[in-house]
């Protein structure tokens, strides 16, 4: 049975890859997390959350050319699947749906 | 330049990192190191050593990663399976699983229980909670340079002066053996009156340094008052039934303490594992009064056993250096005028059980049995393990075709040894479990044979560290080969049905090193019994049938006791079936009444030799049946031969007395006595036939009371034990009367030599019962193995007898060899066994030559009943496919 749950982790992360669309492999994927967040992730946590996420089926992969850069290795991209999109859509109208249950209460001072 | 990450790391990553992710791992690596190393190059180096170890995680090692799919070596799916099929192989060959296992089960079932026994051997005394800080002071006498043996018997001025000369000691505890009658008088009814031999007088500071379990009253305390008495548990029930003991009046007779003595504190019964063996303690200030005592200085009389306790800290070495100092000051000017002088030294107290050859010392053990037996245990344990390697790769036939269809089908060599190892696993873990059942079931069982009550400690951490010890060794040990072998045929080979000639030579070579070790175990059983047979019916010289020993009056006086006994013996002589009475000071193999100094008369004081002086009456000689070599008996009518001694052969050459015609007549002295030699006897074994002839000096007296010695006809033994019995109470009212019979009491001697003997046989039939498994085993395999060959023999006319001659010859082969083999070993070990031995038997051939025999009848049963099935298969049935 495959798992279909979207840790907070994941759900950062398959955002970032959906909004980098084309351009997301480990690196950039770092640098952008790092940069909207303002906290500093460790590159083989991305790593893992990632290869989770292909073998649910969320995102897939291919790699790129070979260029002189890094030491002659190929970038891994990630694109969103359809079906992750629909998991991120289904995550998002959670959100949205109880987020218009609080009343409107002012908290002002 | 460029710069780069540190080489070893990455090529680290390299080499654990699966290939399929090398890409995506090491290209994001480098890409952030070298954005890192513009603005530090040494934190991005350690940056990219401590990313590298984060991938240190299974789905990125290779290890874990089968070569052809996802699927791992180790994956649980697989374990499962693997188990599965364990259990279906053990299920489709019972029998042969039943072998198997039997076979482990019982060897380690042995190994379990000879470590057992070991354990509660070395175990002694540790439970005392100062054992480290306590010591035992023994002495070794050294005459003209000569060192006596050494003794563990001191005086009573020891202990104090070791107090006062030393400032290590904490205390000192001195011990006193005690016999005498105890009675207890309730308010109602009669008294209740023992004899009790295992009384122990002790200083009040016992129970500061050793350690027992109290169950009423204040030990610490207890000894400080002389007339208090400490009873154990047992004693406390046979006087007192359900009673509460304390408070109550006991009184003691017959002894050096006599008087009333008020019962304050009951402890449990004394752990087996101690070297103590008391069930009675006593204060030590009443038997200091005795008269015995009284008129010593407190450096005459070796009567007691003297232990210190060392303050904490202190060092043994040093205060042993200070043992020869204080032996000069304190005991040497004594034994000057003799040119002797002692040496003490500290035996710690938890080793006293495993050094025997003290004189007058407790039961011990022989370290030297300890780790024999240790061997054993390996021995078996290899055995079995033999056994279950034999077993599994004589299958392999069976399994190559398996082998060959799993690795056709796709099978990695690897896999098949985990499949191998995991059978291996499920075997052995069955084993281990049935052998700690079967130990617990047959440990109460193996008491007698053992001579321990021992049983398992389950929440001794070191015994699940054996148990799990043993089934990691076990599985490895034993299946690692097999795995190994049957993993390695060929895909072909083994579709064909056709297994390697390879593991066949290792498989002999196993059977001979079985058999031989089985073959050990069997002569030594056989040398180990024939010489307790023959200690048992040695002619020891003196009179030991039928003779009944009966304890004497210990309660009254020496006097009125003489004037009963003199009246006892003669009414006894009229009761039917008795033949002959005397009364001694001690019976053979109950030692002397006096080791005395003894010369000849007119020799210097140094040349005084030990002796053992036993008071007789002139009817002792008469009834033990002694011959005389020259002299005469004892006649009570004349006075001066009442003065006079009977010595034995033995003390000739030791006294330097000539031949036994010139020794009559001649002077002996004995400590302060002079008597004349009348007699000399032929040598007897008054001792165990472990020790030679010593001289022995026979005193006498017209009644000695202590013991009473009657030779009875060989009819009706009971009725002239009763009439016997009856008489005794009559003329000695209130005294217990208490009988042996000699020849029994005197093997009692021989009982730690049975039970080695006991334990030796029923391991030796274990390895042979083990090793017979095993020959089953291989020998219904290689008969399979050879069906076609026997097929085709018969058709070209061979008969059945010669066809069974063929196969179990291969057998009878090992056998031989393995004869071979143990023989010398057998020959070595039984020699320096029975070295221990003064009277023991010769080595004849047909100690060798019967154990060969009783083997290779045992091998040829179980071999034959195999081999004669394959011989009578029908030819057409074996030959029809091929």
């Amino acid at each position: 049975m495959k798992d279909h749950s979207l840790g907070e982790f994941e759900e950062l992360v398959l955002l970032m890859v959906a909004a980098l669309h084309n351009e997301a492999y480990g690196v950039a994927i770092l640098e952008a997390l790092e940069e909207k967040t303002n906290k500093t992730f460790n590159i083989s946590a991305i790593h893992v959350v990632l290869k989770r996420m292909e073998e649910k089926g969320f995102i897939k992969s291919h790699y790129g050319g070979i260029t002189e850069a890094r030491g002659g290795r190929r970038k891994k991209f990630y694109v969103i699947t359809a079906f992750g999109k629909k998991v991120l859509d289904n995550q998002y109208e959670l959100r949205t749906s109880l987020y218009s249950l609080i009343p409107k209460i002012s908290f002002g001072r | 330049m460029k710069a780069t990450p540190p080489r070893y790391v990455q090529n680290f990553l390299r080499w654990f990192c699966r290939e399929d992710y090398l890409d995506e791992v090491e290209g994001d690596l480098i890409e952030l190191f070298e954005k890192q190393h513009k603005h530090s190059p040494v934190s991005a180096r350690w940056k990219f050593t401590g990313n590298v170890m984060r991938y240190l995680r299974p789905e990125y090692m290779k290890i874990f990663q089968s070569q052809s799919s996802s699927y791992t070596i180790l994956s649980i799916a697989m374990i499962q399976n693997y188990i599965t099929l364990a259990f279906r192989n053990l299920r489709k060959r019972t029998a042969f699983s039943i072998i198997n296992i039997t076979g482990l089960a019982l060897g380690v079932c042995a190994c379990l229980i000879i470590l057992n026994y070991i354990d509660f051997e070395t175990s002694y005394d540790n439970f005392h909670t100062h054992a480290s800080d306590l010591y035992r002071i023994n002495r070794t006498f050294i005459q003209n340079g000569e060192r006596k043996l050494p003794m563990v018997m001191t005086t009573y001025g020891l202990g104090p002066a070791l107090e006062t000369d030393l400032p290590e000691v904490k205390h000192y505890i001195r011990t006193h053996d005690e016999d005498a009658v105890l009675q207890y008088q309730p308010a109602t009814g009669d008294a209740k009156a023992f004899h009790e031999n295992k009384m122990l007088v002790a200083d009040s500071t016992f129970f500061h340094a050793f350690t027992f379990k109290l169950l009423a009253g204040d030990l610490p305390t207890v000894l400080n008052d002389p007339n208090n008495i400490v009873l154990t548990q047992t004693i406390a029930r046979k006087y007192f039934g359900n009673e509460s003991p304390i408070g109550k009046t006991m009184t003691l007779s017959g002894g050096r303490m006599n008087g009333d003595y008020i019962v304050a504190a009951i402890m449990e019964d004394i752990p087996q594992n101690s070297h103590f063996v008391f069930d009675i303690l006593l204060p030590m200030h009443n038997l200091l009064l005795n008269k015995q005592y009284r008129q010593d200085d407190g450096w005459g009389w070796n009567n007691f056993t003297t232990y210190i306790q060392l303050k904490e800290g202190a060092s043994v070495q040093r205060t042993g250096q200070k043992l020869p100092d204080f032996c000069q000051r304190r005991l040497d000017p004594k034994w000057k005028d003799i040119n002797g002088h002692l040496e003490l030294n500290l035996q710690p107290l938890r080793d006293i059980h495993l050094q025997p050859g003290l004189r007058l010392n407790v039961e011990t053990v022989n370290p030297g049995t300890i780790y024999f037996f240790g061997i054993i245990a390996g021995f078996i344990l290899f055995i079995a393990w033999i056994n279950y390697i034999n077993l599994s790769t004589a299958r392999a036939m069976e399994r190559a075709r398996e082998v060959g269809i799993k690795k056709a089908i796709g099978a990695f060599r690897s896999e098949l040894i985990v499949q191998f190892l995991c059978e291996s696993v499920v075997i052995n873990f069955i084993g281990i479990v049935l052998a700690m059942s079967l130990a617990v079931l047959l440990l109460p069982l193996l008491s007698d044979i053992i001579g321990r009550e021992l049983s398992f400690n389950f929440r001794d951490i070191r015994l699940w560290i054996v148990l799990v010890a043993l089934f990691f060794i076990g599985t490895l040990a034993s299946g690692i080969y097999p795995a190994l072998v049957l993993s390695s045929f060929r895909i072909t080979k083994g579709m064909k049905g056709q297994s390697d000639g390879r593991g066949f030579s290792l498989r002999k070579v196993l059977v001979v090193f079985q058999f031989a070790a089985s073959l050990m175990l069997i002569a030594g059983t056989l040398v180990v019994y024939r010489q307790i047979h023959f200690m048992q019916v040695q002619d020891k010289g003196l009179q030991m049938d039928q003779m009944l020993i009966v304890a004497g009056p210990g309660t009254i006086k020496w006097n009125v006791a003489k004037q009963r006994l003199a009246i006892f013996k003669e009414e006894a002589m009229k009761i039917n079936g008795v033949k002959e009475i005397a009364t001694s000071g001690a019976i053979p193999g109950g030692g002397h009444n006096w080791g005395a100094d003894v010369r000849k008369s007119g020799a210097a004081l140094a040349e005084n030799k030990s002796g053992s002086v036993v008071w007789i009456d002139p009817d002792f000689i008469p009834t033990y049946n002694i011959p005389f070599v020259v002299g005469k008996n004892f006649d009570p009518a004349i006075k001066s031969d009442m003065n006079a001694v009977i010595i034995n052969e033995a003390s000739l050459d030791v006294y330097d007395l000539g031949t036994a015609e010139q020794a009559l007549h001649q002077q002996l002295v004995m400590g302060e006595d002079t008597a004349t030699i009348i007699g000399i006897l032929k040598n007897y074994n008054w001792a165990s036939l472990k020790s030679d002839y010593i001289p022995f000096l026979f005193r006498a007296d017209t009644i000695i009371p202590p013991q009473i010695s009657i030779h009875l006809q060989a009819q009706n033994i009971p009725t002239a034990v009763d009439a016997i019995g009856k008489l005794y109470k009559e003329l000695i009212p209130g005294e217990p009367f208490e009988y042996t019979f000699l020849d029994d009491s005197f093997n009692a001697q021989y009982k730690s030599d049975q039970q080695f003997g006991n334990i030796f046989g029923m391991f030796a039939s274990l390895a042979v019962a083990i090793s017979c498994l095993g020959l089953w085993g291989l020998a219904s395999f290689t008969t399979a193995q050879r069906l076609k060959e026997i097929g085709i023999r018969k058709v070209l006319g061979a008969s059945v007898s010669s066809i069974v001659m063929l196969l179990s010859g291969q057998f009878m082969r090992l056998v031989f060899i393995a004869s071979i083999i143990a023989l010398p070993i057998v020959w070595y070990g039984s020699r320096t066994w029975l070295h221990s031995f003064a009277f023991r038997i010769a080595l004849g051939l047909d100690l060798f030559i019967l154990p060969i025999a009783i083997l290779t009848f045992i091998a040829l049963l179980t071999v034959s009943l195999q081999v004669f099935k394959g011989a009578i298969t029908n030819p057409a049935r074996v030959l029809r496919s091929e």
